[in-house]
């Protein structure tokens, strides 16, 4: 039983008709927080559902905080160590804020009134009010001030903060540091809102069409892929392995390339660099171009 | 299981007042008509409605699939409701019992006569279609479950009525009255009614554990 990371998945296979999450295997570390980022319909929150044990898997091992998980569990236990938070508040609109205290109460054992109320007075949530009548970012900090008030180690959000204004999304985004501050909890956040992410996590793991593409540093991902926009003559003279796509257009060809030194180090650039002549740029890529050029170049590779 | 079924008392707390009314007209008729049979068998069949209420609260959030995130599991989920439904269907069955023993208070002795196998079989029905209609809804949701239950009412309801009055046609009745006392069958409808609700219990969790939350 390794509890080294958190979240633990391999070989995952889940297939509805028309999607499948095909053999995919990653690790989330404790005291990390880990990204999830990949375009609407790649398979996200169809990992965290297999993950959290609510679809039944055709194939895999999945463990969470060293708890195997099974088809149609039984054992709940697990989950006091656990807080989820999806893309929208999950309560019935008609109980109070104050209910919903009373209730968490009668589910985790592990559950501290003091700990909510306190979420709820910096969030400014108000107790006496129904849920239908907060706001979305209320919403979203109730259900987040829920998954922080009782024993929990690990925070899995699923799109947890699409939707929602920055003010409301950098002030949750600042709990969830707080949250790994002491190295023992940990988040794994998905997002298409690629901007979050990159502010805060320690790892990005990007999933397309149902496969894992990578899992890498998020620093070093940033330090290493850039965007290099050059003519077609150079594009071609850059090495393939370091190619994670490509687009092109009458004026330049822009590549993604995975590790921008080599590129610089490569004979062709170097002398490119030197003489001035055909000369080409180096961007840093962020994750958003790194997420739409994968996308793009699969889509390309597919029509042909 | 506790945090589950407090959540649905607070969903039907909100309901309070449009029941409290419904109530209220139905006190104020049975006292008119001199028989509370009616108000008690009115309310055993809303019971069927109020269930679905909660989970149609639930349903439109998607709470069950985020209460599978905490440490509840499918048994508990399923379990909650079935416990909610034997709750309403006490205090039913309390209110029933004390307006039983405060007759006297509304009527002479000889009047209002209160008829326990009646009300039992009332009690059976309403059982036996939540007992169809809740794994229905717990496989294809509430919508589905609203018109199974409504047709279970029919069925079951017509089918009990229909066997009834074959058996007065055929001369049956007066020999069951003989044989059987009033407390038997209610009894043998008791009965009827807690193994079809058990039976139902273990088909939705079964229905529960295969589905994709």
């Amino acid at each position: 039983m390794s509890m080294e990371n958190a979240i633990s998945v391999k070989h995952l296979i889940k297939e509805y008709g028309d999607f499948k999450l095909d053999n995919i295997s990653f690790q989330v570390p404790m005291g990390t927080i880990v990204g999830f980022v990949g375009e609407n319909g790649a398979g996200k929150s169809t990992t965290i559902r297999s993950v959290l044990g609510l679809i039944p898997i055709q194939q895999g091992e999945i463990e969470i905080l060293g708890h195997k998980i099974e088809n149609n569990e039984q054992n709940a236990a697990w989950r006091e160590q656990i807080g989820v938070v999806f893309d929208e508040c999950n309560l019935p609109a008609v109980l109070k804020v104050r209910d919903v205290c009373r209730i968490m109460r009668n589910i985790f054992k592990t559950w501290r009134d003091e700990k909510f109320t306190d979420y709820l007075a910096r969030f400014d949530v108000p107790l006496n009010k129904k849920i239908k009548d907060l706001s979305k970012g209320m919403k979203m900090k109730l259900s987040i001030a829920i998954a922080l008030s009782h024993d929990s180690r690990l925070l899995i959000l699923d799109e947890a903060t699409s939707g929602l204004d920055p003010v409301v999304r950098r002030e949750i985004l600042d709990i969830f540091r707080e949250f790994i501050e002491d190295e023992q909890h940990t988040v794994f956040l998905s997002s298409h809102i690629t901007s979050d992410i990159e502010k805060i996590a320690d790892y990005v793991m990007l999933i397309h069409k149902g496969k894992i593409l990578f899992t890498e540093n998020k620093d070093e991902l940033l330090y290493n892929y850039g965007i290099v926009r050059c003519s077609k003559e150079q594009a071609a003279l850059i090495p393939k392995e370091l190619i994670i796509g490509k687009e092109e257009n009458a004026f330049e060809t822009s590549v993604l390339v995975k590790d921008i030194g080599k590129v610089r180090e490569n004979a062709a650039f170097k002398e490119a660099e030197q003489g001035n002549k055909n000369s080409y740029v180096l961007d840093r890529a962020n994750i958003e171009d790194i997420l739409l050029y994968v996308v793009k170049s699969e889509e390309k590779s597919m029509n042909i | 299981m506790k945090g589950l079924i407090l959540k649905d008392l607070y969903l039907l707390k909100g309901l309070g007042k449009q029941f409290g009314l419904v109530f209220g007209f139905l006190f104020l008729w049975s006292i008119m008509m001199k028989s509370f049979s009616f108000m008690i068998l009115y309310c055993v069949i809303m019971c069927g409605s109020i269930v679905m209420s909660t989970m149609s609260y639930d349903e439109s959030v998607s709470f069950n699939r985020f209460a599978l995130t905490m440490p509840v599991n499918i048994k508990m989920l399923v379990r909650a409701k079935y416990v909610l439904i034997l709750l309403i269907l006490l205090a039913v069955s309390g209110i029933g019992a004390l307006l039983n023993f405060s007759l006297p208070f509304f009527w002479s002795a000889d009047g209002g006569a209160f008829e326990w196998s009646g009300i039992a079989a009332a009690v059976a029905v309403f059982m036996v279609t939540n007992a169809i209609s809740l794994p229905v809804m717990f496989k294809g949701g509430v919508e589905k479950a609203r018109y199974v239950y409504i047709l279970c009412m029919f069925l079951v309801g017509g089918g009990v009525a229909g066997i009834a009055y074959l058996i007065e046609k055929m001369g049956i009745s007066m020999q069951l009255e003989e044989m059987l006392s009033e407390v038997s069958i209610s009894i043998i409808f008791i009965v009827i009614a807690v193994v079809s609700m058990l039976i139902s219990y273990f088909v939705s969790v079964k229905v529960a554990g295969r589905k994709e939350w």
